[in-house]
């Protein structure tokens, strides 16, 4: 797996104890990798070697349902419904994790919600701003922080997936999720003129947004609004982790991203994305991971999970933990939600995400108009064939 | 003394070129064989012909890249060998006590890429950078800009960096051939009445040109395989603004899993660049290379 900072890998140590100590002529080999050789090319070097692991994290999603068709993915269906998991997961926490509706291929692991818009209370309370429901009150609520000279919104999109996570949600809201997921997927062109209204929406943010958007790093930006130089950010769920180091003193709440009462899709949609471990489908040794998958979601396990800052998938993953409560909100609004959306790069294809996520830059940066930014996209998917 | 037999050479060449058909003959080989493929890694791999090839002459971003390439390949030549050929003139003509200059030019050289990649990033920041606040400071804030975040100054940025970088090594193995120079030919210059300035480009750069056409070729075949600076400052943005073609050959490969594309796409900048370079070769063998090499 990937790394998710010292107070999560440790826990993987204390798993591997518990298991050894209930299974002792077992033993559990934990290989962690930095988190960006993990997605590129450590997991799939892993899984093509002599060594392949027996279970590995994964995202929900196309990448998860590449494995399977690799061969790589091993059906859990059955072990989910035993006595193992008995009562550990609500049916949401299954999201993304089946393949065309054959199958679960995952033991559901962690939550994200990938987008929210997160605000500086002394901010709001300094300028009589409450937090807004719609978009127009959106946009006044910007417009009043700006016109107090401060930045209303700052974006940290040199890798382009902040604002692309942006767009994916205000896309979905507006054209509906189901044209969502077909632009996404590739079954309808990106220029259509639903999702160029929908860029019209994102393009309405750019003047409030730092000039730097396209520059900055999302750590970068996530600085910028703990130091209190903009007054609002919209990034995932994760900020929390960086807050409780970054942010000491530092007042803030969130909200969803407003309404689009025009918006065909579902305007308390929650973008987010679930995480889980599969199991290799070529391992010798199936029933023994699974049962280690098994602890890893139980009581014991879940409460490791929670107490190392994250937002365990399994039933009251907060239970006698001392959480943050913004983290306990944020895992309830993505276990509880209507529609759960997933960003363009988790949850479909990765090409048609990258040429979306350009047009988003585009736009955001104020290079291009929503019209100028799709017909450019679609035209280099086109011409990529 | 014995004579060498005729297999002698080949026999203590041998082991050499095992571990260079090893490192690069076979992986180039198996590199260019994956290009007819349409492979993501871990799938079954199936043949495509010349699939990924067409593709490629197709893909807008992928021509991009070779613009971009192109142009900061314009830059380099500029920035690194010009540059250095101007900093290797001022300090051979300032005569002694020149070392602290020498060293100072050439530090850059010797400095970790990712340093110096996060240093200037900071350096060209918008609201705390050193570029900016400068300008703020003398009242041109009409001149400030997103250095690194506008498409239309992102290039030219980055490739100012490379230069910062490789002007002081091209300084020093210019400075290494003017040094070289025979006295004797500068003075009979200097009383034929030339000025500094005709003396170094009417005589001293003469000499000195078959090292600057192998400078040429190491700047234009070191563009082709510049990246970090690229993947750390701008990855390869805003708008593809700076997507070279390695940094895009990373996407493909790292984020989208298309490894028979990226093969195609890296075996055809192999081509170019072989091609090139031999040109380049060719050109400088022509020439007779006269001068001080």
């Amino acid at each position: 797996m990937g790394s998710s900072g010292d107070a999560v890998d440790s826990q993987f140590d204390v798993l591997a104890d518990r298991y050894h100590e209930k299974y002792p002529n077992r033993t559990v080999e934990v290989v962690i990798q930095e988190d960006d050789i993990y997605q590129t090319t450590g997991l799939p070097t892993l899984l093509t070697s002599r060594e392949a692991p027996d279970a590995y994290f994964e995202w929900s999603g196309p990448r998860m349902a590449g494995h399977v068709a690799d061969g790589n993915g091993y059906d859990l269906t059955e072990a989910l419904a035993s006595d193992k998991f008995a009562g550990r997961f609500n049916d949401g926490a299954f999201t993304n994790m089946d393949v065309d509706g054959s199958g679960t291929y995952m033991v559901p692991w962690t939550g994200d919600v990938t987008n929210v818009v997160w605000y500086d209370k002394s901010v709001f309370e300094d300028l009589g701003l409450t937090v807004p429901t719609t978009w127009d009150e959106y946009l006044a609520v910007n417009q009043a922080i700006l016109d107090s000279g401060k930045t209303p919104l700052v974006f940290g999109n040199k890798d382009q997936w902040p604002v692309g996570s942006v767009a994916s949600q205000i896309a979905s809201r507006v054209v509906g999720e189901d044209l969502y997921a077909d632009t996404m997927d590739g079954k309808a062109p990106l220029n259509s003129p639903e999702m160029v209204e929908a860029f019209g929406y994102l393009a309405s943010l750019a003047p409030y947004v730092n000039d730097s958007v396209n520059a900055l790093a999302d750590d970068e930006a996530n600085t910028q609004f703990f130091l209190q130089k903009a007054a609002t950010i919209q990034i995932g769920s994760w900020l929390m982790a960086d807050a409780a180091t970054d942010a000491e003193g530092l007042d803030f709440d969130y909200f969803n991203l407003p309404a689009i009462p025009s918006g065909k899709g579902d305007q308390s949609s929650v973008l987010g994305i679930s995480t889980g471990f599969m199991v290799n489908a070529k391992s010798q040794h199936i029933d023994e991971t699974i049962d280690l998958l098994a602890m890893m979601v139980d009581e014991e396990g879940t409460k490791a999970w929670a107490e190392a800052g994250l937002a365990p998938m399994t039933i009251d993953p907060f239970a006698g933990v001392d959480a943050d409560p913004r983290t306990v909100s944020l895992a309830e609004m993505l276990s509880s939600a209507s529609t759960l959306v997933t960003p363009a790069d988790s949850g479909h294809d990765i090409e048609v995400a990258a040429a979306f996520y350009d047009a988003a830059a585009a736009v955001i940066g104020g290079t291009s108009t929503p019209q100028e930014a799709l017909d450019t996209a679609q035209s280099r998917l086109d011409s990529a064939g | 003394m014995k004579p060498v037999r005729a297999w002698t050479p080949y026999l203590l060449l041998a082991p050499a070129f095992a571990v260079f058909a090893f490192v690069v003959l076979i992986p180039a080989l198996a590199n260019t064989g994956l290009s007819f493929a349409n492979w993501s890694g871990t799938d079954t791999l199936s043949w495509v012909g010349l699939d990924n090839f067409a593709r490629a002459f197709r893909d807008e971003i992928y021509l991009k890249a070779y613009g971009n390439t192109f142009i900061y390949i314009g830059f380099t030549l500029i920035f690194e060998v010009f540059a250095g050929l101007v900093l290797a003139g001022l300090v051979t003509a300032a005569g002694r006590k020149t070392a602290f200059y020498r060293v100072a030019f050439f530090v850059p050289v010797v400095l970790p890429m990712l340093v110096i990649a996060v240093l200037w990033s900071f350096v060209y920041s918008d609201d705390i950078g050193l570029i900016n606040g400068t300008l703020r400071g003398l009242g041109l804030d009409s001149l400030t800009r997103v250095w690194l975040g506008d498409p239309s100054t992102a290039l030219i940025a980055v490739s100012l960096v490379s230069g910062w970088i490789y002007a002081g090594f091209y300084m020093a193995i210019f400075y290494a051939a003017l040094m070289r120079i025979p006295k004797n030919v500068l003075e009979a210059a200097t009383i034929d009445g030339a000025s500094q300035w005709q003396v170094f480009f009417r005589v001293k750069v003469p000499m000195i040109r078959p090292m600057i056409e192998v400078a040429i070729l190491l700047c234009v075949t070191g563009a082709f395989q510049s990246f970090d600076l690229f993947y750390v400052m701008t990855n390869g943005g805003p708008d593809h603004a700076t997507e070279i073609i390695t940094t895009y050959l990373v996407e493909v490969v790292f984020r989208f899993h298309d490894l028979g594309y990226g093969a195609a796409l890296s075996t055809i900048m192999t081509v170019v660049v072989v091609t090139i370079g031999l040109v380049l070769v060719r050109l400088r063998t022509k020439d007779g290379g006269n001068g001080v090499d």
